[in-house]
């Protein structure tokens, strides 16, 4: 398994292992463990090679390492890469010209010392919640290959539960980032909406639109996030801040309800260290993820319009079939939406006012089944494909930072159907808090409420 | 359309692609009508929220 982002840092710093060494044994390790998983789609090989001689010769010539100094990470399969055709999953974009330069995410990741090495699977053009890709294959979940990764960034997730790699980089429209990081046992950060460059990144709703990165601990993932909000060249490692008294509560009412029974055991352990009861319901939650889901629509459906014109059949179906009905929604329901986001956005700033940390689940319980994808909802069954995003999908709406973290593996009774499953929650900021979001992560995970390792994998 | 049953039927949806310059084969129209139910499902949670005259789009959003 791949080591994580600091202890891989730290060993170029220390100069105990060279850049070019690391990097070919992460190679090695992608080339070898990613079957059964599918959670790559290309391996950068010659890229990060030379990148690595690079980095190499830099430190020997007594040049300063950068925070993330020969960490090798992924990126879901919508970055840009220079050179390389940026796919967003779809075999539709398959005649494109290759990009002309990097994301200008990857640029930043680069610059801390960081070493692109994969591109990762997702959901065609990031429509899903489950990853299963008719052109790329579906990506398993590395705790149970019967199992969903969820989506829409599911080799994001797949590849850092399964220790081939030590961080990756994703989109969150919906949940995308959110739901994946929750089944596979990782942490994943949605950004506030705007705070990180989508340059070079394939869009999908443009509108909701976020990018962030998965790790296996939230101290890695405070690291990436350093490197990832700054333009600014950085020297050293981002200092933990201090999360002083925070004013928590959980969502209840919408998020509350047909929860796994140790998902709310987890949850209401966090509470009892947090010293709170409070439980608060946000408004109109079932309406606020309808607007999400209208907007996305339009969005999706508008953007891809011209070539659905003229190349429909280069889409998976599933992805046609939605992308074709929101290129019909009327604008009237669209505009409502949107001034509905207005009344939504003015309510959850209500709520931060009183509060400085919500907490909510990702997803309602474990990974679904591949093969009998359903979860159950007021006591009926009912599709995961639609549903995973059930509990992130409201939030997104408000555009507010939201760090998906892991419950501990005790969390779990031996006695469920999937113990050793891994089940994720939400820990909402109000805009701009990421760094309060990820000090508390780090808190809370050295605490053991919250983290768990990677997966037995392969 | 009917007010029973508000969501249009093939024909409709056919003038509807028509209009946005798409040509749908039959093969699509099922599963295209059956993603514009969820839609419309969405549509009238979201129209039947009263919002006030002054609220406007969040179209270049900040959060």
């Amino acid at each position: 398994m791949t080591a994580g982002v600091q202890a891989l840092a730290e060993r170029v710093r220390s100069r105990t292992v060279r850049v070019s060494d690391s990097i070919r044994a992460t190679l090695d390790t992608i080339t070898r463990h990613d079957k059964g998983l599918n959670a790559v789609t290309r391996v950068l090989s010659t890229r990060a090679l030379q990148s690595a001689a690079a980095q190499d010769a830099f430190l020997e010539a007594g040049g300063t390492p950068g925070p993330l100094a020969g960490v090798p990470f992924g990126v879901k399969d919508l970055f840009d890469l220079e050179g390389i055709t940026t796919t967003a999953g779809s075999a539709a974009l398959a005649n494109t010209p290759p990009a002309t330069q990097d994301a200008l995410a990857i640029t930043r990741l680069i610059r801390a010392g960081a070493i692109p090495v994969a591109t990762l699977n997702m959901d065609e053009f990031a429509y899903g919640f489950v990853t299963e890709n008719a052109h790329y294959g579906r990506t398993a979940n590395p705790h149970d290959t019967a199992r969903l990764a969820g989506g829409s960034s599911g080799g994001s997730a797949a590849s850092v539960a399964a220790g081939l790699l030590p961080f990756s980089l994703g989109s969150d429209t919906n949940g995308s980032i959110r739901v994946p990081a929750s089944l596979c046992g990782v942490w994943g950060l949605r950004p506030t909406y705007g705070r990180l460059p989508l340059d070079g990144v394939y869009p999908f709703a443009a509108s909701l639109d976020t990018i962030g990165p998965f790790a296996r601990s939230a101290a890695d993932l405070h690291l990436v996030f350093a490197a990832l909000a700054t333009d600014t060249p950085q020297t050293a490692p981002p200092t933990e801040s201090h999360t002083g008294t925070l004013r928590v509560a959980r969502l209840g009412g919408w998020f509350a309800k047909n929860l796994d029974p140790d998902l709310e055991q987890g949850i209401t352990r966090l509470m009892e260290h947090c010293g709170t009861r409070q439980v608060i319901n946000l408004p109109e939650v079932e309406r606020a993820r309808a607007a999400a889901f209208l907007i996305t629509a339009a969005e999706g459906g508008n953007l891809h319009l011209p070539r659905l014109r003229n190349n429909a059949q280069a889409y998976d179906p599933a992805t046609r079939d939605r992308l074709l009905a929101g290129a019909l929604l009327p604008a009237g329901p669209v505009i409502q939406a949107h001034r509905f986001r207005s009344w939504f956005r003015e309510a959850i700033h209500g709520i931060f006012r009183d509060y400085d940390i919500l907490i909510a689940p990702a997803t309602p319980g474990p990974a679904p089944l591949h093969a009998n994808p359903i979860l159950t909802l007021d006591g009926r069954p009912v599709p995961a494909r639609a549903n995973l995003g059930l509990f992130t999908q409201p939030i997104s709406l408000a555009g507010v930072p939201v760090l998906s973290a892991p419950l501990p593996c005790q969390s779990r009774h031996t006695n469920t159907p999937t113990p050793d499953m891994p089940l994720g929650i939400q820990l909402i900021a109000a805009p701009g808090q990421e760094e309060r979001l990820l000090s508390l992560g780090i808190k809370l995970e050295k605490a053991g409420l919250l983290g768990r390792p990677a997966a037995q994998w392969p | 359309m009917s007010v029973s049953d508000p969501f249009p039927p093939h024909e409709a949806v056919q003038a509807l692609a028509r209009q946005a310059g798409l040509e749908l084969t039959a093969e699509n129209t099922p599963g295209i009508i059956e993603n514009m139910r969820i839609l419309q499902h969405y549509s009238d949670l979201i129209n039947t929220f009263p919002l006030s005259d002054h609220c406007p789009p969040a179209f270049g959003y900040q959060p």
